[in-house]
């Protein structure tokens, strides 16, 4: 489990795509890989979820996990892709105003800082 | 009318639970195809968050054996994890979602929030947690 594709998307940033489903089973190899990119001068991430079946509460503390490693940074972590099932985890935890999403991957460090 | 059909799952956590206990209630979905989207995905977050709470809690990261039944009664969903590991200390009438860069401490909070009911007892050394979700037509 874990070890999922990860792939340059220009200016510096990296975009991670796990799939399945982030429970407590992979949740500590996602926080790793992402940790790892921070720790590997990646510090800006975005997490394509499209291919995520599933998310709880383990999955969502890697992702928060990620996002403080990379604004400890100076970076920062985004997601895109997100199921309905991943919207109403996040909504319901209010996690949804902290992991924010991008319409894509490519999009997601356009704009202004 | 009560219905009688109910599924079980009795089984010794490792690895697998999560997956087994998605796949229990996708079964379930199967009997009963008139449960709506939406309640099947507030069950299954809240049946994944206590599944996940006794493998990592009730066993200490030890296998303890878990047993999930689940039903569709009264035109909501009824589903009762029971286990033989250490007592749960929660509270649930006090649960409350951490601070939103908290990287644990979600899991009770998020089934509550899903279900019309969410109940937890121990009794003797059994460990049982009860979640039954909202009614629908």
């Amino acid at each position: 489990m874990g070890d999922w594709p990860a792939e340059p998307i220009g200016d510096g940033a990296v975009v991670l795509r796990p799939d399945g489903r982030l429970n407590l089973a992979v949740a500590a190899d996602l926080r790793d890989q992402l940790r790892g990119l921070v720790q590997g001068g990646h510090c800006r991430i975005v997490v394509d979820l499209s291919g995520v079946e599933s998310i709880d509460s383990s999955g969502l503390g890697a992702l928060v996990s990620g996002l403080k490693a990379a604004r400890q940074s100076g970076g920062d972590l985004l997601i895109t892709g997100p199921s309905a099932q991943v919207v109403a985890v996040l909504e319901l935890t209010n996690l949804d105003k902290v992991l924010k999403a991008s319409p894509t991957a490519e999009e997601a460090f356009d704009g202004p800082d | 009318m009560v219905r009688t059909d109910r599924l079980v799952l009795d089984t010794v956590t490792g690895p697998a639970t999560l997956d087994d206990i998605q796949d229990s209630l996708m079964s379930l979905w199967a009997m009963n195809p008139e449960v709506p989207e939406l309640i099947r995905c507030r069950v299954a977050i809240a049946a994944a968050e206590v599944g996940a709470n006794i493998i990592e809690h009730a066993g200490l990261g030890v296998p303890v054996r878990m047993r999930m039944e689940s039903a569709v009664r009264a035109h909501s969903v009824r589903v009762t994890f029971t286990d033989e590991g250490v007592a749960a200390e929660v509270d649930l009438t006090r649960l409350a979602m951490p601070a939103e860069l908290a990287e644990r401490g979600r899991g009770l909070a998020l089934a509550r929030a899903v279900l019309a009911e969410f109940g937890y007892r121990r009794t003797g050394v059994v460990d049982e947690w009860t979640l039954v979700s909202d009614r629908f037509c």
